[in-house]
């Protein structure tokens, strides 16, 4: 059937209408690189985003997104290793020629090359790790959701040290001077503090329930966020804590019992918080009261946040229906939406390499 | 009786001959299992014939004496069964919906968990089972509400010609698997008793290549998937005259088993277990004349789950009972129009740890049928049904089916039927602490189906049925689980899934005085789809649903001499996505599986030999992503058989 030129224009126009449409609500959408074996040249700079995957599933991964050429790269870890990540990899660390990809569900932190994305060593051993943190040359801790301990791991020949006993779950770490303050989250209400050089617990500052999230501040102030509890347990909140006399020296409330907020990331200059709470919340660390209003709101569920160091662009995991390939939207540090890229099964965590 | 009148005036209509001749199937070759005189069970009192149906009888069931109903159903059925593996969690997708939209009755109870809505059919034994019936779409109505997907009755009968009747049978296979089963069965014409015991353990740590851990693959024991399972039904069948039957069975059967993890998690030793013990019991009153059947039935079932993680400190105790009440009238109000009306009553209590606090629901249901036969070609069937949930009616359930015999002197039969049914969340859905969610609305669906039978034979020698049924089926309002605004995952009434399909079937037999060869096939393309977008970004729209393979077949083939029984099973299993955006799958797979048996009769006893050799291509293959499958396995089993029946069948 021919068409006419009135039709042929008239679904033109249609089209056009559509794209124009999809293209007001999304922004620009960078297409994913879905080649064979296609490994970005070089890693960096660039953005490494951990798929978690499906709890038991199995079917976790690590993306890229090349900030240079907007490209994105998925699956990197099976395409290097020609086989699975792991069930539920949970975060990452880079630590210069080495990344450590710690993977919940199976136990174990992946340490891979950092130019080809080759595993070259495996840590096992660990029961539900949760977050990497390197203290020195040497040491590396492990935080444990179910051990009630926190692992210590040689950095030479990547193998166990010895665990310290915290008899709670442990998440989140930051290093501050010689010590190391550690979120006690599931099930919890405590920020654990550890002597890096005695190797021992000293001290635990009481928070609200579930810390699930610590950054520290350009004042050098460490700031927590609690989502008070799966169950609700309390009203949730965020607490500014002076890491050197232990206090606490602020108490944000949130308004909702049932609000339950995560993800609190810092921006690279150090004075101004995001965190999610449905959407995506701003605060400046001079802030005096909690803010009631979104920077971004759309209707999303977001996932998970990241903000980049460099250029303050929000990032922000959506997992659709949590069985498909997640999308990341990217804000500008005032709000408004940039572009999104596809990445894959529940986008969790944002990795920034400069 | 309404069944022996019927059979009598050879109208019987055709697709329930042509799921008796499973039963001719096994006539003289099998003498333990014979056709019965007087059926006890539900589906006599108005056999639907209008809907599709599988029957799987008591010959078929034989040959999976050591088996689960899980694996019985995969081999014969257009059901998909998914399945962690022997003892391993195995739950049904029918026409593309979920496990919890596959009803089970077992003798006109339904015994669905009603926190998880589903049935895990590796708990059921074949070998206490006499018959089994699959429902697809909508003919479950007659049953049960809310079998979006289709129903799967299990039934128990007796054999009045029995007088005495045991059964000692040993398995041993691979993988450390030891599988034993005892029957005693005695009584007349008037009482019989029936005990049968079964009892299934294995180590199944069957070796497996995983390419999952590290560059090179590993060969790889599976640890942590044992399992034992143990378990007595007892029935007690009495006909103090010819009009009335009493029936008590009572089910008791306890599972341990270990849950494995995936292959990309490094194992911890017995880490995740899970115990499932259940109690049922039921009593059953049937009194019928030339115009009237009166069933009436009361059961109560209780089951215990406690499921253990001792990593995550979990012990969740999970304890239901259920309380079930039905009668069921049938009336023959003229010779060509029987009516069909029943009430029932369910009441479930559970105690979880799971649940803030006791749940229950009460539920009544009330339905009424008519069919009419019209110059003996044309059934048509009317239904309706209603269901009160704790005080709450939903919308009424409706039906309408009509069986035509195309051909006066030719079994040819078109079928076609238009129904409406809803699924009421489960109490999980409901319940659970935290996300459960009590504001969910009932699942809707609407089905059709149209299809085509056809049977015949020639000579007496050669006998042969096909079938084709197309079928369009959407359910509104599907409910799933997923994170919500806090976080913790809760269900919502959150898609649209439409399903279309085509079914087929073929089964033909030769037999010969001293031989018989038959062969039977199934295959199934489901397209199920969601159909509703959750948000721009939403790929799955128009897409597959994750685990329902588009294409499914199975077949079997088996030569039968008096002594000697060789039988080869294929199945195919379509590619299935495991994202709901289609962009991942597991690929597809067929399986070989080959037994043969060798029977030794002296008089009244019977001695079977049977070799049973699973997967015997050693395909490596996965049914569940990152879950290995075992290979090659072996399974030697001796049976044993005394009978003693009443020489000749008293009517």
């Amino acid at each position: 059937m021919k068409m006419t030129k009135a039709k042929l224009l008239k679904t033109c126009l249609l089209i056009a209408g559509m794209l124009f449409i999809v293209g007001c609500e999304q922004g620009e959408t960078i297409a994913p690189d879905n080649g064979n074996n296609n490994i970005p040249r070089s890693f960096k700079p660039g953005v490494f985003i951990i798929n978690e995957g499906n709890f038991g599933w199995g079917n976790g991964s690590v993306s890229f997104f090349d900030r240079a050429d907007s490209k994105v790269y998925n699956h990197l870890f099976q395409k290097a290793n020609d086989r699975a990540l792991g069930d539920v990899p949970q975060s990452m660390f880079i630590m210069d020629s080495l990344g450590f990809i710690v993977v919940n569900n199976s136990g174990k932190v992946e340490v891979i090359n950092m130019e080809s994305f080759i595993s070259v060593n495996t840590i096992t051993g660990l029961t539900s790790p949760r977050y990497f943190l390197p203290v020195s040359e040497s040491i590396a801790y492990v935080s444990d959701l179910y051990s009630g301990s926190v692992t210590l791991v040689r950095l030479d020949d990547f193998t166990i040290i010895k665990t310290i006993e915290t008899g709670m779950s442990t998440e989140q770490m930051i290093k501050i001077g010689d010590e190391l303050f550690v979120a006690n989250w599931s099930g919890g209400n405590k920020i654990l503090v550890i002597d890096i050089v005695e190797g021992k617990l000293v001290d635990t500052i009481a928070v609200i329930m579930e810390p699930n999230s610590m950054v520290l501040d350009k004042h050098r102030k460490l700031w927590v966020l609690c989502s008070g509890g799966f169950l609700n347990e309390e009203m949730p909140g965020i607490i500014r804590i002076d890491p050197v006399t232990r206090e606490k020296e602020k108490t944000f409330r949130f308004s909702m019992l049932e609000s339950s907020p995560s993800h609190l990331c810092i921006n690279g200059s150090g004075d101004t918080l995001y965190y999610l709470n449905n959407g995506i919340f701003q605060m400046p660390v001079t802030e005096t009261e909690i803010p009631s209003d979104p920077l971004v709101q759309n209707g999303k569920l977001f996932y998970s946040i990241g903000i980049d160091p460099e250029s303050g662009i929000i990032y922000a995991a959506d997992a659709i229906d949590y069985q498909q390939k997640g999308k990341v939207f990217r804000y500008m540090p005032e709000g408004a939406l940039k572009d999104s890229f596809d990445v894959d099964i529940i986008p969790g965590s944002f990795v920034f390499n400069r | 009786m309404a069944y022996l009148a019927k059979h009598k005036k050879g109208i019987l209509i055709l697709p329930f001959l042509l799921l008796m001749q499973w039963s001719s199937f096994s006539q003289g070759l099998n003498d333990t299992l014979e056709i019965q005189e007087v059926r006890v069970n539900y589906s006599s009192v108005l056999s639907m014939t209008a809907y599709k149906k599988t029957r799987i009888d008591s010959s078929i069931i034989a040959k999976y004496h050591s088996r689960s109903l899980s694996e019985l159903l995969a081999e014969n059925t257009h059901l998909f069964i998914k399945t962690y593996g022997q003892g391993g969690l195995a739950t049904s997708s029918l026409r593309g919906a979920s496990a919890s939209h596959t009803m089970v009755i077992w003798n006109g109870v339904n015994i669905n968990s009603s926190m998880l809505g589903q049935l895990d059919f590796s708990l059921i034994p074949a070998s206490f089972l006499d018959e089994v019936e699959v429902f697809y779409g909508a003919g479950s109505i007659r049953d049960y509400s809310g079998a979006l997907g289709g129903s799967v009755h299990l039934i128990n009968e007796p054999d009045w010609a029995n007088r005495l009747n045991i059964e000692l049978s040993q398995e041993l296979g691979s993988y450390h698997t030891k599988k034993s089963f005892v029957s005693g069965a005695f009584g007349n014409s008037v009482f019989q008793s029936q005990t049968r015991l079964f009892y299934h353990a294995s180590e199944n740590n069957f070796k497996f290549l995983n390419r999952e851990i590290s560059q090179d693959p590993v060969i790889q024991e599976r640890k942590n998937a044992s399992f034992s399972q143990g378990g007595i039904i007892q029935e007690f069948y009495l006909r103090p005259s010819s009009s009335h039957f009493l029936i008590a069975r009572i089910w008791y059967q306890s599972s341990l088993r270990n849950i494995p993890t995936p292959m990309v998690v490094t194992h911890v030793d017995g880490n995740e277990k899970q115990k499932d013990n259940f109690l049922r019991s039921q009593v059953n009153w049937k009194y019928y004349n030339k115009k009237i059947t009166v069933n009436t039935t009361a059961a109560w079932l209780y089951d215990f789950l406690n499921y253990r993680n001792r990593i995550a400190g979990i012990d969740s105790d999970n304890l239901t009972q259920t309380i079930t009440g039905r009668t069921d009238i049938s009336y023959k109000l003229f010779q060509d129009i029987k009516l069909n009306s029943g009430i029932s009553y369910n009441y479930n209590h559970i105690v979880s740890a799971n649940y803030l606090k006791p749940a229950e629901r009460k539920h009544i249901s009330a339905y009424f049928i008519v069919k009419k036969d019209i110059k003996q070609r044309l059934n048509i069937y009317m239904m309706a049904r209603q269901d009160i949930y704790n005080g709450k009616m939903i919308p009424l359930i409706p039906s309408l089916g009509i069986d035509l015999k195309l051909l006066r002197d030719t079994d040819l039969h078109l079928k076609a039927n238009i129904s409406r049914n809803y699924h009421k969340p489960t109490l999980n859905d409901l319940y659970w602490y935290p996300g459960g969610n009590s504001e969910l609305d009932e699942e809707k669906g609407t089905c059709s189906e149209l299809s085509i039978d056809y049977s015949g034979s020639s000579g007496g020698i050669f006998s042969y049925q096909a079938g084709v049924t197309a079928y369009r089926s959407k359910i509104d309002n599907w409910i799933q689980w997923q994170p919500g605004e806090y976080r913790y995952w809760v269900p919502v009434n959150l898609k649209e899934v439409l399903s279309k399909g085509i079914e087929s079937f073929l089964s033909c037999r030769l037999s010969h005085t001293r031989f018989s060869v038959s062969l039977r096939a199934n295959y199934a393309y489901t397209s199920a789809t969601n159909m509703k977008t959750s948000g721009s970004s939403d790929m799955s729209v128009n897409k597959q649903l994750v685990y329902v393979p588009i294409h499914q077949a199975n077949a079997h083939i088996k030569v039968n001499t008096v002594a000697f029984m060789v039988k080869y099973s294929y199945s195919y299993i379509g590619k299935r996505y495991v994202s709901s955006d289609n962009t991942q799958y597991l690929p597809s797979y067929q399986l070989g599986d080959l037994s043969i048996s060798y029977t030794y009769k002296k008089g009244s006893r019977k001695a079977e030999f049977n070799l049973l050799i699973e997967n015997i291509w050693d395909i490596d293959y996965q049914a569940i992503a990152y879950h290995p499958m075992p290979g090659r396995s072996y399974f030697l089993g001796i049976r044993y058989f005394f009978k003693k029946a009443e020489a000749s069948r008293r009517r």
